[in-house]
């Protein structure tokens, strides 16, 4: 009977530790692939508010591009559009892409509306079909803003909320 | 009675210690510094607000720290005895584990000795340090975060708490089984066995938390 307990006390703390080794190698491997993935801008494909399929490469080369994940029901997100649709101006010679993987269209079409990032010409705003962004870009905080310069090459990610003159700043450098 | 009055004291040293740094050294000007490049001014009133209305709560989790990783301590020290056909009470392996904790305490105090005359303090990040280890050797910038943990874990009082728990052993072992008494080499095999595999498992989950949640 002791023995007995004894291989089961063996086994359940092999199978957690074995368990937890596991995940932990794992989801290293793929923080660090997906690290190195994005130190170019990715090939990425998401959705358009209309419908239409849109990859990261579909977007003027000769501008500087800055995501923006970001979810509507955050509250650092709210902060970040905020921000960014105060700072329109600051932001005009670049790209925006706003990515998000929520599944309420009519929650983002509040969420632009609110900040008017309608009005801007250089934001695009793209729904994230699958966790396509997740699967490129490796596990990230919401909000997570990266900024590509104009060879395309990652100058800076910023995890959590950022402000306007940080991003700039990174952008100019 | 007596393990209340160790608990009592742990609790009471822990918590002054822990005033003592955030008295000295949390300042307002710390938060700037430390967030003042990524995020607005008036983000960070905010952020010092929460923090300010929260900070009891760093205060009142400490008895439960404390009470968990004794009862941690005490679950993998009596699985190791059990392996080794020795009896020994829960409840005096919860009374060692609870008094060798004070290598804990001696870990933060030394903490802020080294903050007060030896380190000099300019962001949030110049504080979470853990004195005498690995971690400190390393440049921390170059080191992934999830290596922090492990490599802050390596450190003087670590191996203090393993050779306090070891000696503190010895007696109840020696006590509850006198036919068969154990030296202090044999004790410390035995914690480094059975904590020590705990241990291991306490890192790899705090290593698969970290992993998962940033």
């Amino acid at each position: 009977m002791k023995k007995l307990l004894k291989a089961i006390l063996i086994a359940v703390i092999s199978i957690i530790g074995g368990f937890l080794t596991y995940h932990t190698i794992k989801g290293y491997n793929e923080k660090k692939e997906a690290e190195r993935r994005v130190q170019t801008l990715p090939q990425a494909e998401f959705v358009s508010l209309t419908g239409k399929k849109v990859n990261l490469y579909d977007f003027d080369p000769e501008k500087p591009m800055v995501i923006v994940y970001f979810h509507p029901e955050c509250d650092h997100c709210h902060y970040e559009a905020q921000e960014i649709g105060q700072n329109a101006a600051a932001f005009s010679h670049c790209q925006v892409v706003m990515v998000t993987s929520d599944d309420s269209l009519k929650r983002i079409e509040n969420f632009c509306a609110e900040y008017h990032l309608w009005e801007l010409s250089n934001i695009e705003v793209l729904l994230d079909h699958n966790n396509q962004f997740k699967k490129v870009f490796g596990k990230v905080v919401i909000p997570s803003v990266y900024i590509y310069g104009f060879d395309r090459k990652l100058k800076k990610h910023f995890q959590g909320e950022t402000k306007p003159e940080a991003i700039i700043t990174e952008m100019n450098s | 009675m007596q393990s209340i009055a160790v608990l009592f004291s742990l609790v009471v040293l822990s918590i002054f210690l822990l005033f003592s740094i955030n008295f000295l050294f949390i300042k307002n000007d710390l938060y700037y510094q430390s967030f003042g490049e990524q995020i607005t001014i008036s983000r960070i009133d905010q952020m010092l607000d929460l923090s300010k209305k929260y900070q009891w709560l760093g205060y009142a989790v400490i008895p439960f720290v404390i009470l968990m990783r004794v009862f941690y301590t005490s679950v993998f020290l009596y699985i190791g005895i059990f392996f080794t056909e020795l009896k020994v009470e829960f409840s005096k392996l919860f009374k060692i584990a609870l008094l060798s904790d004070f290598v804990y305490v001696l870990s933060a105090f030394a903490k802020l000795v080294i903050l007060i005359f030896f380190k000099e303090v300019n962001t949030l990040e110049d504080l979470q340090f853990q004195p005498l280890s690995l971690m400190e050797l390393l440049q921390t910038k170059s080191i992934d975060p999830l290596f922090v943990y492990p490599l802050s874990l390596i450190n003087v009082f670590e191996l203090g708490y393993f050779l306090v728990l070891a000696w503190l052993l010895v007696s109840v072992i020696n006590e509850a089984s006198r036919e068969r008494p154990i030296n202090f080499g044999k004790s410390l095999k035995l914690v480094t066995a059975s904590y020590g595999s705990g241990l291991l498992l306490w890192v790899v989950f705090v290593m698969f938390i970290t992993l998962n949640l940033s």
